[in-house]
């Protein structure tokens, strides 16, 4: 990680919470009120493959040691 | 009985005041040895502003323990003669008066044990429980806290602490004493013996005498006692590498309340070919800086740019016992390297089919799916989208128990003080089961400072990980809440907009 990269993060953030705030104050109260997610089916959610492989490395390394028994206290 | 009910001889009763002038430094190195980890807890008892000290001998007459304890001694060494025991008790009344109830700051048996081949005795601190001195307004967080209660010869009196031992080196050693600790604050009966321990691991001190406890005896002892437990090793010699920093393991371990045993090397070995030294201490508790400067290279990064800020980050220092220096000790967080960690342990009050920071990563993939697939149409939703979206969201992980989570969810205000609706905590009071990994959504100057969240997603912690979304049970964020039901997620509006408190025990 680098001064390039952590700035890059907090300008991409800043962005989007300006995007959010410009939204915010040309909202029409008068108008149709934003679509509203009632229902979601879990199929229909992706799961990150990154996370994944994480989750199953760390399980795995538990299986492996959970009956390791080395050194004294 | 044991050295607290127990009652004792009184020997003095001292004015410790400032006033007075009297001296901890002095008074110890005049009547106990010069010891070390006493001056510690007189240091303690001088923060909470001790004005008297009453001191009692305690007689094997009077304590079974004492008796089971030099028994064992005389077992482990036929040079063992007998041994005087001081009950130090501090409080905050001058001298002269009765104290209260309040008045009573703690307590510490100091145990001198005589043998016939050495001239001076060996000495330990065989318990002490004392207030913490600092508590949840200075960003103290030790939960297991318990009441003790001490029968003096003045008065019983009660003082809330997390206890503390040291080791004899003889029948008991660093392991035992962080054992007790983790024991005493979890176990219904309270504190356990050193002789129950050893019983239970095969230690008579003829055929097996003391090398120190191994992996295999802390399991056995804990599986004896009905305890969950979470383990973590790191053994580069035998190259087995903990994928995670152990730190990360261990804060998810005690944020939900409990103690653990944190075992580590002592650096390397003097002579060669020597095997180096480990030493166990019990963690209690961790401090909280909120001022935490946050470099994205302490983001939890998955790679492929996805990353959240665990907020284990704003941990400042653990909380520790150390039986060579004494008790509520604060170890930076990053002091101990992972190249000198070995084990660590967890004592869980509920058996979970993964760990705090599995349930936490995990999370992080619903909340990122949620601001992708759902909309709540409200300002603070699509806020909370941003931050899951670039990498900003700040995720705290806690095993909760049903009513302490309820009683979370009708305590909550968002900033303009819209309350959770009624019929929402009904609705999700019929999911929840009685306990649940809780993972809380917030942003960093939200979480540290602010001490609010955007809202927290609920898991089965009894179904194993291969379930993927199936470990939903419901999740709140402002505006919505999304219950688990039948293959979906039914999202309800709800009246609670904006951000709100994060949980705390109470």
């Amino acid at each position: 990680m680098n001064m390039a990269t952590i700035n890059e993060a907090i300008q991409q953030l800043t962005i989007s919470l300006q995007e959010l705030t410009a939204s915010s104050k040309e909202a029409n109260p008068l108008s149709a009120p934003q679509a509203f997610t009632s229902s979601v089916e879990l199929a229909s959610l992706t799961r990150s493959p990154e996370v994944q492989s994480f989750l199953e490395k760390v399980s795995d390394y538990a299986e492996r040691t959970r009956n390791v028994s080395l050194g004294t206290y | 009985m044991d050295f607290r009910e127990s009652s004792g001889r009184v020997l003095s009763q001292e004015d410790t005041s400032v006033e007075a002038g009297f001296s901890n430094f002095i008074y110890i190195d005049r009547n106990y040895d010069s010891n070390l980890v006493l001056r510690r807890i007189f240091s303690l008892a001088r923060k909470l502003q001790f004005r008297s000290l009453l001191v009692e001998q305690i007689d094997g007459a009077d304590c079974k323990l004492l008796d089971e304890e030099n028994e064992q001694l005389a077992v482990r060494k036929s040079a063992f003669k007998g041994s005087i025991v001081h009950r130090l008790s501090f409080f905050k009344n001058a001298k002269g008066t009765h104290p209260n109830a309040d008045d009573f700051l703690g307590y510490v048996i100091y145990k001198r044990d005589f043998f016939s081949d050495v001239a001076s005795p060996t000495v330990h601190i065989f318990e002490s429980v004392t207030r913490p001195f600092r508590q949840k307004a200075q960003n103290n967080f030790i939960e297991p806290l318990r009441k003790y209660r001490v029968n003096t010869c003045i008065g019983a009196f009660e003082v809330e602490g997390v206890l503390y031992a040291q080791q004899n080196a003889l029948t008991f050693v660093c392991a035992h004493v962080a054992l007790r600790t983790v024991l005493a604050s979890v176990l219904p009966a309270g504190d356990v013996s050193y002789r129950v321990l050893n019983d239970l691991v095969g230690v008579d001190h003829k055929t097996r005498q003391l090398g120190g406890l191994g992996p295999v005896d802390f399991e056995k002892i804990f599986s004896h006692f009905g305890l969950h437990f979470q383990k973590s090793i790191h053994e580069p010699s035998q190259n087995l590498i903990l994928p995670t920093d152990y730190q990360r393991d261990l804060y998810g371990l005690i944020e939900s309340g409990v103690p653990a045993i944190l075992g580590f090397e002592l650096g390397s070995p003097q002579t060669a070919g020597a095997v180096p030294q480990r030493h166990a201490i019990p963690v209690i508790g961790h401090t909280f800086n909120e001022d935490t400067w946050l470099p994205q290279a302490d983001q939890a990064y998955f790679g492929g740019r996805l990353a959240y800020y665990p907020s284990e980050n704003w941990l400042s220092t653990f909380v520790i016992h150390d039986d060579n220096f004494g008790p509520y000790l604060c170890l930076p967080r990053h002091f101990l390297k992972k190249d000198n960690f070995r084990l660590l342990y967890g004592i869980k009050k509920q058996h979970t089919e993964f760990s705090a920071v599995q349930a936490e990563a995990f999370a992080f993939d619903c909340f990122l799916a949620i601001a992708k697939h759902m909309s709540a149409g409200g300002e603070w939703f699509v806020r909370f989208s941003s931050f899951a979206i670039r990498n900003w969201l700040v995720l705290r992980t806690m095993l909760v128990e049903k009513a302490q989570y309820l009683g979370h969810l009708r305590l909550l205000r968002d900033w303009e003080g819209n309350p959770l609706q009624q019929s929402a905590i009904s609705e999700i009071e019929t999911l929840l089961p009685d306990s649940f990994w809780m993972i809380e959504a917030s942003a960093p100057e939200l979480f540290a400072s602010s001490r609010r969240k955007f809202g927290e997603i609920l898991l089965n912690k009894d179904k194993p990980l291969s379930s993927g979304f199936e470990l939903i049970i419901a999740a709140r964020l402002p505006g919505l809440m999304a219950l688990a039901e039948s293959g979906k997620l039914r999202v309800e509006k709800i009246s609670l907009v904006g951000h709100s408190s994060l949980f705390t025990y109470s």
